[in-house]
């Protein structure tokens, strides 16, 4: 037998090619499609004309395909439930209104049943889209733009489903709760079957939902973030050659990433297998190394002696200077009046290898050395001096001789 | 080796474990119980384990901050640049490449084709990476193609990214690239050299060379 809705299954059944065809785009009479089938389409409604020549598939048969094949394109809207709260709204009013008329009210509930129904099965649909998106981070768009206007996009039509959602309980839960007072228990239960008892998990998703959202938006901004201070690192690197880097006080908080470190790295410490051929070669190669035999004992020495070493005392040549002091401290001896150092140098040989002013010297520091008196000859006060500060002569006299008086007054003693 | 062996293995080397590096020891350490078997063990030789944000990388941190440690850290931020040097500029390239629609983040496919492609479309770029010294290994007979392998290893080394599809040339960015952004967030966070701060856009009119000079004051900007 024949039905309408048999008649309409088997043309998409023929041709569902071009449906299929259809659903991804706008179809056009071409090669790969035959007018025929168009017209046979367009007989029962599933294609509708579009511009001057295509076609495109009727959007409820769309809307039933792609929740069938949980395809959803990147902007997909979420079904709206607004009309259908409104009408059950409506409905329940109208209930009230007709409450003599038996027949009417029982039309009226089935209505309202089937509106109930009506907004379970699209609120579920709307879920279980959301939840593919999330699962998939809706990521069938290719750039960056294109997905923060997706977020923007998704953004809005949750807020929007999330008001319905609050929208819906507040009128689920008036009609459930008018319903038992009026006495009709089967529709109140309906009511809480359908609506009522998952409108918590509908509120749950679409929070975790919004929350998601949230979340993906921040990630976004923090990647454009990222990316500038990319680009802009790499012109500061390029642009500031001699930039090392900059001064950071970090007497507080320091961030984790800065604390990241690693172990040093540990020498390996394998254990020789005779299996491993690398380990077999490498104590070849070692024994081959050793030394041939073991080295012969050497005796053990008696303990050394050291002797320490003097050298001999050499003769101390006798030097002129040496010669000529001895003969002035003998003279000096005799000489009772006192000699001159310079004039008694004129007599002597040895004493004029030196100069006359470093014998004078010499001769001086033997002689009082030797405890003999000595006296400087001094020179007259240069001009302008009151003090004379040379001397040109020295006279020399025995050990214990008193002074003449005549040295006290030439001059002082140096 | 089980994984959580594995998984301190890379911690103790200094590696940053994410899902597209290590993804097995991953895994492990985003479980409760190799979560706690790591920190545990951390905790013994006195280190710890961070993340790089809340759902990046794992790492070994150091667990107490000593003065000494202050004073490396002052020193290192002195002489950032080597951190930063040739890693920016590889990155940077990348991005370029890209064009408007850059992707260099944890988890994101670069296609050496693709970045050759269009190094050789953009004389700029290309000059760009054929100027470029940090790249290890080149030479003066390389081709643009052969420096972006080359720039493309030594980001595998430096552990930037991975190699997934052997065959096609494809790489994944690893988590180690938040550590770089992380860094570089540091530094505006604590110098003006990176800031936009006072930047103020503007564009001189220009002037034309086929417009008398009585008439240039008048295409000048006021």
């Amino acid at each position: 037998m024949s039905t309408p809705i048999k008649d309409v299954l088997q043309t998409l059944s023929r041709h569902a090619d071009l449906v299929a065809q259809a659903l991804a785009g706008v179809v056009v009479v071409g090669d790969d499609v035959s007018h025929t089938e168009i017209l046979a389409l367009r007989q029962v409604g599933a294609l509708r004309p579009v511009g001057d020549d295509g076609y495109r598939l009727h959007p409820r048969l769309r809307e039933y395909l792609q929740d069938h094949l949980q395809l959803f394109p990147a902007f997909q809207s979420l079904a709206d439930i607004g009309a259908k709260i409104t009408l059950l709204k409506s409905l329940w009013d109208e209930v009230e209104l007709l409450r003599g008329d038996r027949e009417s009210v029982v039309g009226m509930i089935d209505e309202l049943q089937t509106t109930v129904l009506d907004i379970g099965d699209t609120m579920n649909r709307n879920m279980l889209q959301l939840q593919i998106l999330m699962s998939t981070r809706y990521g069938n768009v290719r750039s960056l733009e294109a997905k923060k206007s997706q977020n923007r996009f998704y953004q809005k039509q949750t807020s929007a489903l999330s008001g319905d959602v609050q929208r819906l309980a507040r009128e689920a839960e008036r009609v459930e709760r008018e319903a038992s007072i009026r006495g009709r228990d089967d529709l109140a239960r309906f009511i809480r079957r359908q609506l009522l008892t998952n409108m918590m998990s509908w509120q749950h998703g679409l929070s975790d939902m919004q929350t998601f959202l949230r979340n993906e938006i921040y990630r976004l901004r923090v990647v454009e973030q990222d990316l500038k201070l990319l680009a802009r690192t790499d012109m500061l690197l390029r642009q500031q050659p001699g930039w090392r880097g900059f001064e950071v006080d970090f007497s507080g908080e320091i961030p984790d990433f800065l604390l990241a470190t690693c172990l040093s790295p540990l020498v390996a410490h394998s254990e020789p297998m005779e299996s491993d051929s690398g380990m077999v070669d490498e104590m070849a190669t070692l024994a081959r190394a050793l030394p041939s035999r073991a080295a012969p004992l050497i005796p053990a020495e008696a303990p050394k002696r050291y002797t320490r070493i003097v050298d001999p005392p050499a003769p101390r040549p006798i030097t002129p200077a040496m010669k000529a002091l001895g003969r002035l401290l003998r003279d000096v001896s005799t000489a009772e009046g006192g000699l001159s150092l310079i004039e008694w140098r004129d007599g002597n040989v040895d004493a004029q290898t030196m100069p006359p002013s470093i014998w004078l010297v010499l001769a001086l520091a033997a002689l009082r050395a030797g405890q003999h008196e000595v006296h400087l000859v001094h020179n007259l006060p240069r001009d302008g001096e009151r003090f004379a500060h040379t001397f040109k002569d020295a006279r020399a006299f025995p050990k214990r001789k008193m002074i003449p008086k005549v040295a006290h007054r030439q001059g002082a003693a140096v | 080796m089980s994984r959580i062996e594995s998984a301190l293995k890379r911690l103790a080397e200094g590696c940053f474990v994410c899902a597209y590096h290590y993804p097995d020891e991953f895994e492990t350490l985003q479980e409760a119980g190799g979560k706690r078997q790591a920190e545990e063990w951390l905790g013994l030789i006195g280190y710890r384990l961070a993340r790089l944000g809340e759902d990046g990388a794992f790492f070994m941190a150091h667990s107490i901050v000593t003065n000494e440690m202050r004073s490396g850290l002052r020193e290192e931020m002195r002489a950032v640049r080597t951190k930063l040097d040739p890693i920016v500029h590889f990155l940077e390239v990348l991005r370029e490449t890209q064009g408007r629609d850059p992707h260099i983040h944890p988890g994101d496919m670069i296609w050496e084709s693709e970045i050759s492609e269009a190094v050789r479309a953009n004389s700029r770029l290309e000059r760009t990476l054929n100027e470029m010294r940090e790249i290890s290994g080149s030479r003066t007979t390389d081709s643009s193609i052969d420096r972006v392998r080359r720039v493309l290893e030594q980001l595998v080394k430096a552990g930037y990214i991975v190699e997934t599809n052997a065959a096609s040339k494809g790489y994944q960015v690893t988590g180690k690239v938040q550590y770089l952004y992380q860094l570089l967030n540091f530094i505006n966070e604590n110098t003006p050299l990176l800031s936009d701060d006072g930047v103020v856009d503007s564009i001189d009119t220009q002037l034309r060379l086929d417009v008398p000079d009585g008439d240039r004051s008048g295409l000048q900007s006021p």
